[in-house]
């Protein structure tokens, strides 16, 4: 059974529709990468997938399970897939400890120490252990990112969510964020990644999958897509976003 | 023009400083209910309860519209006669009598509870929306959501405006004089028709004002930059 499968999947904001048809499985430890122009209903699609949008049609079954008709347990869904945002989002009258805790804490009842310990040992893993007691508007957006993914992950989602994690950063700072998330790719973490970073898609995704206008073009592996694209949509964005 | 400041200083100043400690206690009493009213206010403004929302714009808009002071008589002679008339229907007699400082705190509070309830909800509003959405994603109820991370901040951003409120509520207190509350304006009134010191009475009057409200309005100013560097 694949963890996440999204069936006849359609979203309209009123009369613009932006979602068409979208069918995609993401198996578990998978990294499936969605790529695709601006506007193209990426970021829309990975929002439905944790209902931060409500679908208009279609199916997401999670783990075998309908999840659009879940009503309030909504919420415990949500735990068991984290989310990252392009704009961070850390919570900003809270220290960056205080970020990573929180919903351990709060939500799952955790111990307090063992929270507090856990959240240290993720600090760590992305590399801002130092940074624990600052707040987060004193950090560069790379390191706010790092800290959001350390709190996604404190909560110990079974898959996460990414969505266009680096295209807020400046340059310089893109390549730490794709480290950690290839850190977690490489421990086996189920993750579906909407990016700009042709290089990452390559690298580390399982599985590619090119939208555009509303519609999966084309879904396969990295190496078809990216050096045999067999739709000529497919081609044409590469070709610009390769070549630029 | 003879002044005689002297005397003024003397017999006016100690009466003064009785009522700073009226204003005081009333500022503190009215802004502490004003701040409660309006989150409350607030809260239901922005819930998605449409019967609700009506209702309270209903009585913002009531309480906005009206004149503070006329609040104020409304609430020392006329509701005490409704409440009567209405226990009254039920067998019951009451005689409800409110204290003119009572008053004095229930109408800040409401009044200024409706002006700050604005503010809060604004503020509300323009917390950035990926605050909501951060918490929604880790798990959290929709109000847990809002308690947490959505109305912190929102309060955080309002300090500013608070600080004018709480200036300008100093100068209301000055109202409370027409449902003789022993205020400064008052017991200046009293003073200066006593001793004919007019001119003397007044001007002090007006000094005490200053000295309250000038340095509350600067550390307004001050706190405004610090909440803003911390961004």
């Amino acid at each position: 059974m694949a963890m996440l499968e999204i069936k006849n999947l359609s979203k309209s904001f009123g009369d613009l529709q932006v979602l068409r048809d979208i069918n995609l499985c993401v198996e578990k430890g998978q990294v499936v990468v969605i790529i695709g122009p601006s506007g193209s209903g990426k970021s829309t699609m990975l929002r439905c997938v944790n209902l931060l949008e409500k679908p208009s049609g279609g199916e997401i079954l999670y783990q075998g399970e309908d999840i659009m008709h879940l009503g309030k347990s909504v919420k415990n869904y949500r735990k068991r897939v984290g989310m990252v945002f392009q704009r961070f989002n850390l919570f900003g009258l809270h220290t960056v400890l205080e970020n990573v805790m929180l919903a351990p804490v709060q939500l799952n009842k955790a111990d307090k120490t063992q929270a507090r310990e856990r959240a240290l040992d993720l600090l760590d893993k992305v590399g801002l252990k130092a940074k624990a007691d600052v707040y987060p508007h004193t950090l560069s957006g790379g390191q706010q990112q790092r800290v959001a993914i350390a709190r996604a992950l404190a909560m110990d989602p079974e898959m996460l969510l990414f969505d266009e994690p680096t295209s807020a950063l400046d340059p310089e700072l893109v390549g730490d964020v794709l480290e950690v998330m290839k850190k977690l790719a490489g421990e086996g973490m189920t993750m579906l990644v909407v990016t700009h970073e042709m290089g990452f898609a390559r690298e580390v995704a399982d599985r590619v999958i090119f939208m555009d206008e509303g519609y999966v073009v084309e879904d396969g592996a990295p190496e078809v897509i990216f050096t045999n694209p067999k739709n000529e949509r497919t081609r044409a964005f590469l070709s610009r976003v390769l070549h630029k | 023009m003879d002044l005689h400041w002297e005397r003024t200083f003397s017999k006016l100043g100690p009466s003064l400083l009785e009522g700073i400690g009226v204003v005081v206690y009333v500022t503190i009493l009215g802004f502490m209910g004003g701040l409660i009213v309006g989150l409350l206010l607030a809260i239901g403004r922005v819930s998605r309860h449409k019967v609700l929302n009506r209702i309270l714009t209903l009585f913002i808009e009531l309480i906005r519209g009206t004149p503070l002071l006329v609040q104020f008589f409304y609430i020392y002679y006329v509701v005490p006669m409704l409440i009567d008339a209405l226990m009254g229907v039920f067998g019951v007699h009451t005689n409800v009598q409110i204290s003119a400082t009572v008053s004095g705190v229930i109408g800040f509070s409401i009044n200024y509870g409706c002006y700050m309830s604005e503010v809060i909800r604004s503020a509300i509003l323009s917390v950035n929306p990926g605050q909501r959405e951060a918490g929604l994603a880790l798990g959290y109820s929709e109000r847990q959501v809002l308690f947490q991370f959505v109305i912190p901040p929102a309060i955080r951003n309002s300090i500013p405006v608070f600080g004018n409120y709480l200036v300008m509520m100093i100068k209301d207190t000055s109202l409370l004089a027409m449902i003789s509350v022993q205020e400064l304006l008052l017991r200046t009134k009293t003073f200066a028709s006593q001793t004919f010191l007019t001119v003397e009475a007044y001007t002090v009057l007006a000094l005490v004002y200053l000295v309250i409200s000038v340095p509350l309005s600067r550390l307004s100013v001050v706190l405004e930059k610090k909440l803003k560097r911390k961004g």
